[in-house]
């Protein structure tokens, strides 16, 4: 029902291509370091506070840079039940209204999350660890993931909706 | 007035078919916008504290494990393990792949996975048994429920997020009622196969019982590492994960053979995108109970409840009521993360153990994956087997009834779902 008409956009299949790969990465990354730090404070009893640390920033970026991906072809988990009693035409009215909301959601959290990254970078916020990593390169990954989010929400505007289903 | 604006504008757009995550933003942002500006700011942060979690990040990664448990093909063992064993009885091969659900549960956390991993090998096994298909496909979706019961059951991951309880002891909650249910499934399984004549008892197998003991042995390890990790206190959930993931991997390379790199990219890039919808939801459900606390609407609703002077199990019986209708409608994550928030204080008010609430929640849950139409294990077993939604939920029909039996027990003797946590925290 969702599946956006990439092979039209060259440019945007390989945004998405890219960013699911980094996304993809990260997690893994994440759950490295978690094993490391099982490792290190097991075998040579040192725990580092970055172990915790690294591996939420890490994810954090890897859920907002897969938010293109996963809308285009991950699980859809939402009620369309009730659309699909719709009549054709109201199928297409539906999934126009979607990509609406989403397009709208996207841009108010692109603006909240270009916000919090602003001021985080101008009052030089740091994580309260030994660390002390610049909070607002954990932050930009909102309005970027967003950002993504809201050119896939066009891309579904442009695009033609999917055969509707008339049962 | 912001509240109700939320709830009504949610359901709205749930039923319009948007993803719930971005129902549940959406909803919340145009109340934030419109009612209450101020707390703007507030949006942005409430997402990040959500996102960057470290408790939650058990969930992706309990999803790679197993996501990797069935690109690994890590649940053939085990299907050929229960086989030996239980073959040999009427009705034995049913009772079987209720066994190896119970198994798998212990490494997966989720009944899709756990539904899509058990289907695509079980399914054939118990067709060449003489089993109808219907019949082996209500086995499979019931018995994958247990997934979210034992450890390590994302859903007790979200509980212990959502109200700050240990998810140590919320595991060990759902371990007694998990085993209960589970062996009781198997037993109702083989008498209904028996009483339908399906599928003849195969003569017992010393030498191969032996044989695929060693070859499972590597896969049960698993599950085991899950429990005896986090209740010995060695690791936490998020730290067992990460082991579980390293050591399924080392073992499909190293004994199976049968992963490769590609595959193991293709886990993560699964794995990313159900952690993305699924991590949508949780932001979603965070600014919701933001949305909810910021108007005082559990504080309220513990003091409407009060004013009816409910006990806590007449309390128990309405939320299983609600729990049931609301399962109709959203799935299992969505109900327990738009729920709980409001639901946890006015048990704490009634002094309700929250871990009775976990199991209680959880078997809910596990009805509502059952349920059309919305109910998950369904969607997928209905993509493997072939078979239409309606010819799964006939032959679902006594399965329904065992879960409600299942939650009447559940609600009526907490000691089930608090003894053991309670007895091993004496024990330590």
């Amino acid at each position: 029902m969702t599946k956006s008409n990439l092979s039209d956009y060259p440019i945007i299949e390989k945004i998405e291509k890219t960013t699911e790969s980094v996304a993809a990465f990260l997690t893994i990354f994440a759950a490295v370091i978690i094993f490391l730090g099982v490792i290190l404070r097991n075998i040579f009893k040192t725990s580092p506070s970055w172990i915790s640390e690294l591996p939420t920033y890490a994810f954090t970026w890897a859920v907002f840079l897969a938010l293109m991906s996963a809308f285009s072809s991950g699980p859809q988990l939402g009620l369309d039940a009730i659309v699909r009693m719709f009549s054709a035409r109201w199928q297409r009215v539906t999934y126009y209204f979607s990509a609406f909301v989403m397009l709208a959601i996207s841009g108010i959290l692109m603006w909240l999350g270009s916000v919090l990254t602003f001021q985080q970078f101008l009052t030089n916020a740091v994580s309260n660890t030994a660390l002390r990593f610049p909070l607002w390169i954990v932050s930009l990954a909102l309005p970027i993931g967003f950002l993504l989010m809201a050119i896939h929400a066009i891309l579904r505007i442009m695009s033609n909706p999917p055969e509707v289903d008339p049962s | 007035m912001m509240a109700s604006t939320t709830v009504i504008l949610l359901f709205c757009l749930i039923l319009l078919g948007i993803p719930v995550g971005l129902a549940l933003i959406g909803s919340s942002l145009v109340a934030v916008l419109f009612f209450s500006s101020e707390l703007l700011p507030s949006v942005g942060l409430s997402i990040m504290s959500t996102s960057s979690n470290y408790i939650l990040l058990a969930i992706p990664i309990f999803i790679m494990a197993g996501e990797l448990a069935i690109k690994g093909k890590l649940v053939e063992p085990l299907v050929e393990l229960t086989r030996a064993l239980l073959a040999p009885i009427p009705g034995g091969a049913g009772a079987a792949t209720v066994l190896t659900c119970m198994f798998f549960a212990g490494i997966t956390g989720s009944t899709a996975a756990e539904a899509a991993a058990v289907g695509s090998f079980g399914l054939p096994v118990l067709d060449k048994a003489g089993y109808p298909k219907a019949f082996s496909t209500a086995i499979i979706a019931c018995a994958s429920t247990f997934g979210i019961l034992v450890p390590p059951s994302l859903t007790m991951i979200l509980f212990s997020s959502i109200t700050q309880n240990p998810v140590g002891p919320l595991f060990m909650a759902g371990m007694i009622p998990g085993l209960l249910m589970g062996l009781a499934m198997m037993v109702m399984v083989a008498f209904l196969s028996w009483r339908g004549g399906f599928g003849q008892p195969e003569p017992f197998d010393l030498k191969r019982l032996v044989s695929a003991m060693f070859s499972a042995i590597w896969v049960i390890a698993m599950p085991v590492l899950v429990v005896v990790g986090i209740y010995s206190g060695y690791f936490t959930p998020t730290e067992v994960a990460s082991v579980v993931v390293a050591y399924g991997l080392v073992i499909a390379i190293s004994v199976y053979r049968v992963i490769t790199f590609k595959d193991v990219v293709d886990v993560c890039k699964s794995t990313i995108k159900l952690s993305c919808m699924l991590y949508l939801i949780l932001i979603g459900a965070s600014l919701f109970a933001f949305v909810m606390t910021a108007e005082g609407v559990p504080q309220s609703l513990v003091e409407m409840v009060l004013t009816f002077n409910l006990s806590p199990l007449e309390f128990l019986i309405l939320l299983n009521f609600m729990l049931l209708i609301l399962g109709c409608f959203l799935d299992g994550l969505s109900k327990l993360v738009i729920t709980l928030p409001l639901i946890y204080p006015i048990s704490q008010s009634l002094g309700i153990n929250p871990l009775h609430l976990a199991v209680l929640m959880t078997v809910n849950i596990e009805l509502g994956v059952l349920l059309p139409p919305v109910g998950i294990n369904l969607f997928v077993l209905s993509g493997i087997s072939g078979l239409k939604i309606e010819a799964i939920v006939k032959a679902l029909v006594p399965f329904y009834l065992f879960l409600i039996v299942a939650l009447v027990m559940m609600t009526y003797f907490p000691d089930l779902s608090t003894w053991l946590p309670t007895a091993m925290s004496h024990s330590l």
